[in-house]
């Protein structure tokens, strides 16, 4: 049959024409599978070919461990979290951060097929356990009993991708916000701790929290509940400072602002969350506000009403909070356990300029989710667009019904096309 | 920059440009419906559009069709000031786009992809390449090289490979 056909000039497809094909390929199967056609598209379409091309569009981490696309179609894991000896984990970019029943934290890259020897799906991080941080920190012992292990950290990230950098860096926050630990990924190293209880304090307001954590420029950040902004310069030494090494302070903390508001009049309480992204070389903390009647555990009782964005301002280590209106080209993937900004898309269907895609404020309730009833795990998600301020559906009506159906709470995952 | 190129769209409505494609086949069109592929604005402001514009890579069926496109789309660029004439045709216009595209052949569509690239017609290469996209989109590639008429020019040892290297978007 196909020596009947008269040859066909697509494979000849110049690479350049390629690459504005793959623009308008938002989803990574169908990138990957392009490329998978002939041997033509597969050196035409190569991602090394196209740097400028934005990254796929996002995919959602289920809390089960499992994922799927933004249509709610599954995606098959060849490397899914182990049930066995894993006792919590995090969504961290394109991989999945495993907390293990012995203590000892990993990273697992749930797509990374078995049989490949490039890549192995699992990286111990043997200098990031809790046995480090529990020592580093000085109290041994706060963990109690196996199962509090699952919520001993609340956020990961990694100073570079893990497969593609010699010396990524991972640093996570540990849950209360009291601790922040960085560790190397693929080296001996100290791990280094900066608590919250060490912070200087303001009178009258209870100890320093971190409210978020984010790699940029080689140094982490640390923003603290009342939005000041802590900086440890990671340079070259990477973290082979000793534990407790010093962190500055380049943004004052602000007594004015707290994460509860209750309006004078009306007695109506607003929660404010504060999160840390890197965007395209600008450090923002973005402020989320949402109404809440009660302070409801699983948070269903919230409803997001906005957001504002300020880019961190810093010179000769003295800096402040200056706010945007917009993006760029960017646009910014939130949640509690993994954010990320991204170039926009440039087709219809992909990822929109400022806009910032929000998800439900609680991720980790697994007591309400395995005995249900279940609160709406989308109940507060949306698109905010900074353009407008209106708040739009994250997903389709039909698709948001397919999700709420999984009954799980949901993050992003980010797969790589690189 | 900005204020040459409104000149040759405004002065330029009356003046005509001949082109020329692969077989000779002439077409006569005004500046305005010209220079729209960048290519040929560029040559017009360069003023060596004297003689004709001869395209040798460009047939002539696919440049009735590129030429029908300009003509279409030429009222874009001159009522750009004019938002009640521009909104008029925007219905008319995105009615000929996609019948244009959804009617196109494979092998006219990547000949009209290959036009538009050369001749530089960035509304004309997006929509062109945004069919490919769709033509593309949640397909298999057994179902892609099937659309395309493309052979699959691996070797059983290349492709077991590729799907192994990312096995989770291959269904086997």
């Amino acid at each position: 049959m196909a020596a009947a056909q008269p040859p066909s000039p697509w494979g000849d497809l110049p690479a350049d024409l390629l690459g504005l094909v793959l623009l308008r390929l938002p989803s990574l199967p169908d990138r990957v599978r392009l490329r998978a056609v002939c041997r033509s598209w597969r050196a035409g379409a190569a991602w090394g070919r196209h740097p400028r091309l934005p990254p796929p569009l996002p995919w959602l981490a289920l809390r089960d461990g499992g994922l799927v696309d933004l249509d709610g179609e599954p995606i098959r894991c060849p490397t899914p979290i182990p049930r066995h000896g894993v006792v919590g984990h995090l969504a961290v970019d394109n991989l999945a951060f495993l907390i293990h029943r012995d203590g000892g934290c990993s990273l697992l890259n749930p797509l990374s097929s078995s049989a490949s020897a490039a890549t192995a799906a699992i990286t111990p991080l043997p200098w990031l356990n809790l046995a480090a941080v529990d020592g580093a920190i000085g109290q041994p012992g706060v963990f109690i009993g196996i199962g509090a292990y699952v919520n001993v950290y609340s956020k990961s990230v990694l100073s570079s991708p893990l497969d593609s950098s010699p010396d990524p860096l991972v640093a996570v926050v540990t849950s209360g916000g009291r601790h922040v630990a960085v560790a190397p990924c693929k080296r001996r190293g100290v791990v280094t701790i900066v608590s919250g209880l060490m912070a200087p304090q303001i009178p009258g307001l209870n100890p320093t929290r971190f409210s978020d954590i984010a790699f940029l420029g080689g140094n982490l950040y640390t923003l603290t509940n009342a939005e000041g902004l802590l900086v440890l310069d990671l340079g070259s030494n990477g973290v082979d400072d000793p534990p407790n090494a010093s962190h500055r302070r380049c943004i004052a903390d602000d007594p004015n602002q707290h994460e509860y508001y209750i309006d004078g009049s009306t007695k109506n309480k607003s929660l404010v969350l504060r999160y840390l992204v890197g965007s395209n070389g600008r450090l923002l903390m973005v402020r989320r506000w949402m109404n809440c009647r009660q302070q409801y555990y699983a948070g269903d009782m919230d409803k997001t009403r906005g957001f504002e964005v300020f880019a961190a301002v810093i010179s000769d280590g003295h800096g402040q909070w200056v706010k945007v209106d917009s993006l760029g080209d960017q646009a910014i993937f939130l949640s509690s356990e993994c954010s990320k900004s991204v170039t926009a898309s440039q087709c219809a269907d992909g990822i929109q300029q400022d806009c910032i895609y929000f998800m439900h404020r609680i991720y980790d309730n697994p007591t309400k989710e395995c005995h249900g009833p279940c609160v709406d795990p989308l109940g507060d998600s949306g698109v905010y667009n900074m353009r407008d301020g209106t708040i739009n559906l994250l997903r389709p009506r039909a698709v948001m019904s397919e999700l709420r159906w999984k009954r799980q709470y949901l993050t992003w995952f980010f797969p790589s096309d690189e | 920059m900005a204020a040459a190129a409104a000149e040759a769209t405004t002065d330029g409505g009356g003046k005509m440009i001949i082109l020329i494609s692969a077989d000779g086949k002439r077409f006569e069109v005004t500046e305005a419906v010209a220079s729209q592929s960048q290519l040929i604005s560029n040559m017009i402001e360069d003023d060596c559009t004297e003689n004709g514009v001869r395209l040798p890579n460009v047939d002539g069926d696919i440049l009735t069709m590129v030429v029908d496109y300009c003509n279409m789309h030429a009222g874009d660029a001159a009522a750009a000031g004019d938002t009640m004439k521009a909104s008029s045709t925007e219905e008319e216009l995105k009615k000929f786009d996609a019948e244009l595209v959804q009617a196109l052949e494979n092998p006219v569509l990547f000949k009209l992809i290959l036009a538009a690239n050369f001749l530089n017609i960035k509304s004309l290469l997006d929509m062109t390449c945004q069919r490919v996209a769709d033509m593309m989109s949640g397909k298999t590639p057994e179902q892609m090289r099937e659309t395309f008429s493309i052979e699959n020019d691996f070797t059983p040892e290349e492709e077991a490979a590729i799907r192994q290297e990312n096995a989770w978007a291959f269904d086997d």
